[in-house]
């Protein structure tokens, strides 16, 4: 039985091959216990379907005929945009818009509300591969509202996969993104009072030992897009003690707006040098960063939300994780000269003093 | 002066620079003496203080003040003790173990105040040449380290047994008639001279063992703390020590008598006649009467030796009192835990969770490691856990059960000189340098041995007066934290372990100065937790009494005997002291949050002020 649109707690949703990476993960995530904002997946085969139905397939594979990972700029751009009108002019076929339709409408009951504001994310099965981090490359779509929007949406973080970047990208990594496809996550909105990101170790430094905590007020796009310089806090995991803890000011937040999208605003004058994080909350994002790592057996790196209305510890979420890439990918160097013995290792140590 | 305001100008002989501007303390010999103070130099052997021969030296090293063991003014006599201590240490460093970058740590008294400067090896040749040998030989010690500590106790009891043995004889009209019929063939004179002569042996012997492993003890753990400093940049002292750690470590042991004590008093039924007792010491005498009261007399005798050998401070001072000559010390503790019992409070410590918590930060720390390095994590682990009771128990036998004997012993020659004319006052001795007391002491024997008066009584006696009052005066000076100028960065690690003396702390201490009305100090996180209450600032063990439940301590210096108080206080300032100092330790162990070496805690906060403690982050925060 094929299924198009499944809940994160159903086991389909955690296979990369049906819903992607990202989906998978947050599936997994929401199936072991980390708080992840409830949503489903619209899987890679709705993606195939829609391919299969009418003169879809015969007008990408033309498209697609006509560039290569060499292909000037020009070339590729023109082939994105005849893609791009394919998928986002094209019918969808029936029972898979209906599909998704019930999904959302689930969702909407279990939120006790018409029309949950929803991310709708692509979700590809070349995408968050261990070694692979092109985070932005695909498309997110935040604070969209009713089903036929969500439906809008899908196709175009299906559309994503022919941008022109993306293109050349799919060619070079041969990955055939015709059958390979593309899954969607439509997830709840978390209405941010803070967001950020989280590594389960020290940026800076490589240090395993901690976790790293980045927030600001409001939704994360300011903290990931660089817009403010965000609050800073250190976490040992042996421990779980705050280790380090720099409030910086935060002059700017992006806040949701009605309609869908969002909107940059000041932040109020009594919140600018204040921490946007509780103790208790950077202590919880540190457990689950470390449960997280637990899990998956290597360093993540997590965006993450607190919900202004949940309370604690409801509201504190993880919307994304994903493996962290640039620590994990240096061949760790021994700390003392693997030739020596301890006593050597004495004599440097006296000699460099402490 | 304020002490960063001082300049130095520079021209060194061939190229003359223009003027550099360096900010440094006081050189030794520029310190202003408080009035009354003056001629201080005179009392105390001519090696300890500075003059113009060794001015050039002097200049060339950064003289750090250690007031966590030493925070007075030197009584002339006591100078003994860091004259031990500086000798073995200085011997083991530079001449037995051939530490690769440092020699000794030269000693000088300033207005009586003791300052210690790290003599470095700089010559590169000359570090490598040391440390062929260094490896020879702390190679040696380190794979022996179990069977060569055995030995080291079996050779500090056997000295401290041979200083209890000591007799101080009474100068009797005339000797008693065993002299004659044993054919003894010596007077009390020469047993006298020889008994002086034999303390003071024993006392710079016993020293000399409490370095034979310390420094290179320490040599291992600072790898271990590098290593994990590097590998995990973030780590904070306190967990690097709470891994290594020890459990079943001595200087508990006395404490812990206290509780046994306590325990003892309530199940044989005398909790209250010794808890509710105003003076506990005349409760004592009341016991014998009473049902169960014998038999914990009994315990309590028992649990005197030797764990009520045991100093009421670092015992380098002879009017530090240790338990044994004040009972009202150990007492008061047996009170406090006591009425512990009474709410149903649990005072035992728990052992079996400090030592799983250990182990489990261990295994946590080696986890985040890839194989090679967790393989040298262990490796370094293991050799400092291996190193480390020597590190926690040599204070035992040397610094509280040889000096309490010892000090014991030179208070029963103080009380001889009296008997003899010598002085109107039992501590009068205290204020000879023992190479005076040495010759006084020969007079006295002789004068004896002759039948005649001792020589010259007026004379000492006077100068002992004059001593005395010059004493009380430099008493009001406040010795800065160091005196000349700081290398570019500190080096010795063992200033850095042991005194909390690092190049951030320098330069905190010459831009810094004491105030009244400062509202917030920074030290070194000593132990973790973050705590509020009223500050309790004591200069002295002697005011420990005021401390009242709940309150923050704000003194120089801890001292691991202060046990019964760490239950009872909420959190701990100090001025001195690093992460390995006797009060973090023992704070993280009672798991009262502690900040250490903030230089000024004592001069710039006062008693009933409110304070935020944190023990994270070496912040105390003043807030009303």
């Amino acid at each position: 039985m094929s299924a198009y649109a499944v809940a994160f707690e159903e086991a389909v949703a955690r296979e990369v091959a049906h819903a992607g990476g990202k989906a998978a993960r947050l599936a997994e995530m929401e199936q072991a216990g980390v708080p992840v904002p409830a949503g489903f997946v619209v899987c890679a085969d709705a993606w195939r379907e829609f391919v299969a139905t009418g003169d879809h397939r015969e007008r990408v594979g033309a498209a697609l005929a006509r560039v290569s990972e060499h292909s000037p700029a020009p070339a590729l751009a023109a082939a994105a945009a005849e893609l791009h009108r394919i998928v986002l002019e094209g019918a969808l076929p029936e029972r898979l818009a209906a599909e998704v339709r019930d999904a959302y409408a689930r969702l909407a009951r279990d939120a006790g509300m018409a029309d949950p504001p929803v991310a709708v994310r692509s979700s590809a099965t070349v995408e968050d591969a261990a070694g692979d981090s092109f985070a932005g490359q695909y498309e997110s779509y935040l604070w969209i509202r009713g089903a036929e929007e969500v439906l809008r949406h899908v196709q175009l973080c299906w559309a994503g996969l022919f941008n022109a970047h993306g293109l050349a990208y799919a060619a070079r990594r041969d990955a055939d993104v015709v059958t390979g496809g593309m899954a969607v996550v439509v997830q709840r909105m978390v209405r941010a009072r803070a967001s950020g990101v989280m590594f389960t170790l020290d940026p800076a430094t490589g240090d395993p030992s901690v976790v790293s905590i980045e927030g600001s007020w409001g939704l994360g796009s300011t903290v990931v897009g660089g817009e403010v310089t965000p609050d800073q806090y250190v976490v040992a995991k042996a421990t779980m003690s705050i280790r380090d803890r720099r409030v910086r000011r935060k002059d700017v937040l992006d806040a949701p707006v009605a309609d869908g999208g969002t909107r940059r605003e000041d932040v109020p004058d009594d919140r600018r040098e204040a921490p946007c994080l509780s103790d208790e909350e950077i202590l919880e994002l540190a457990r689950i960063g470390r449960t997280l790592e637990r899990r998956y057996g290597a360093p993540q790196d997590v965006e993450w939300s607190i919900d202004d209305e949940l309370g604690f510890p409801d509201g504190v979420f993880v919307v994304q994780c994903r493996p962290e890439t640039v620590w994990s990918r240096r061949r760790a160097t021994p700390v003392l000269d693997p030739r020596a013995d301890a006593l050597s290792w004495i004599t440097q140590a006296l000699t460099k003093g402490a | 002066m304020p002490w960063g305001r001082l300049r130095t100008s520079a021209a060194d002989g061939e190229r003359v620079m223009a003027t550099i501007e360096q900010r440094r303390f006081p050189y030794l010999w520029e310190v202003d003496t408080p009035p009354g103070g003056e001629g201080w130099e005179s009392t105390y052997p001519y090696y300890l203080v500075s003059s113009e021969e060794t001015r050039a030296h002097e200049q060339q090293l950064f003289w750090f003040q250690d007031s966590m063991h030493h925070p007075h003014p030197y009584f002339p006599f006591d100078t003994i003790t860091f004259e031990a201590w500086g000798m073995s240490c200085g011997a083991y460093s530079t001449r037995v173990f051939a530490l690769p970058p440092s020699r000794g740590l030269d000693l000088r008294l300033v207005n009586g105040y003791l300052y210690i400067g790290a003599v470095p090896v700089t010559d590169p040749e000359e570090i490598g040449a040391r440390a062929v040998e260094f490896e020879k030989r702390a190679g040696h010690y380190y794979a022996n380290w179990p069977d060569l500590f055995a030995r080291w106790r079996e050779k500090a009891e056997a000295a401290i047994h041979e200083m209890e043995a000591i007799t101080i004889p009474a100068l009797p009209e005339l000797e008693d008639e065993a002299v004659v019929f044993e054919g003894r063939g010596r007077s009390s004179a020469h047993d006298l001279l020889s008994g002086y002569t034999r303390l003071v042996d024993l006392f710079f012997l016993v020293w000399q063992y409490h370095f034979e492993m310390l420094n290179i003890g320490y040599g291992a753990y600072i790898t271990f703390f590098q290593f994990c400093r590097q590998a995990f940049p973030t780590i904070d002292e306190q967990t690097i020590a709470r891994m290594v750690a020890g459990i079943d470590v001595l200087t508990f042991r006395p404490d812990e008598e206290l509780k046994g004590l306590a325990r003892k008093a309530v199940e044989v039924g005398v909790a209250e006649a010794i808890a509710g007792a105003e003076d506990p010491l005349a409760a004592l005498a009341t016991l014998d009467a009473q049902d169960g009261g014998r038999e914990w007399l009994d315990a309590f005798e028992a649990a005197k030796y030797p764990w009520f050998n045991f100093s009421s401070d670092y015992g380098f001072y002879h009017d530090q009192l240790s338990w044994i000559d004040d009972l009202s010390i150990p007492l008061a503790g047996i009170q406090g835990y006591i009425r512990r019992l009474q709410r149903g409070e649990d005072i035992a410590r728990p052992t079996e969770e400090l030592r799983r918590e250990r182990d489990r930060l261990a295994e946590e720390y080696g986890s985040y490691l890839d194989d090679e390095n967790r393989a040298q994590f262990t490796q370094l682990l293991e050799l400092s856990r291996t190193v480390f009771p020597f590190i926690e128990d040599h204070n035992f036998y040397v610094e509280h059960w040889m000096h309490t004997v010892f000090w014991g012993k030179m208070r029963a020659i103080g009380a001889l000189l009296v008997e003899r004319g010598q002085f109107p006052h039992d501590d009068d001795v205290f204020f000879l340098n023992r190479h005076e007391l040495a010759q006084v002491l020969y007079d006295v024997a002789d004068a004896w041995a002759v039948g005649v008066e001792v020589r010259r009584p007026a004379h000492w006696t006077n100068e002992v007066a004059r001593r005395r009052e010059r004493i009380e005066a430099l008493r009001e000076w406040t010795a800065p934290p160091a005196l000349g100028a700081p290398p570019e960065i500190v080096t010795d690690p063992f200033a850095i372990m042991n005194y909390g003396i690092t190049s951030e702390r320098v330069t905190s201490w010459l831009g810094d100065e004491p105030a009244e009305g400062r509202t917030s100090l920074s030290g070194i996180a000593g132990s973790p937790g973050v705590i509020e209450g009223p500050a309790r600032v004591i200069r002295s063990e002697k005011e420990l009494g005021a401390v009242q439940e709940g309150e923050i301590l704000v003194c120089t210096i801890t001292a691991p005997s202060w046990g019964p108080v760490f239950s009872t206080i909420a959190g701990v300032v100090t001025d001195i002291g690093g992460m390995m100092c006797h009060a973090a330790i023992v704070c993280r162990e009672y798991g009262v949050p502690a900040v250490v070496g903030t230089g000024f805690a004592t001069q710039s906060l006062q008693t009933g002020q409110r304070l935020r403690v944190d023990g994270g982050t070496g912040e105390v925060t003043v807030l009303a």
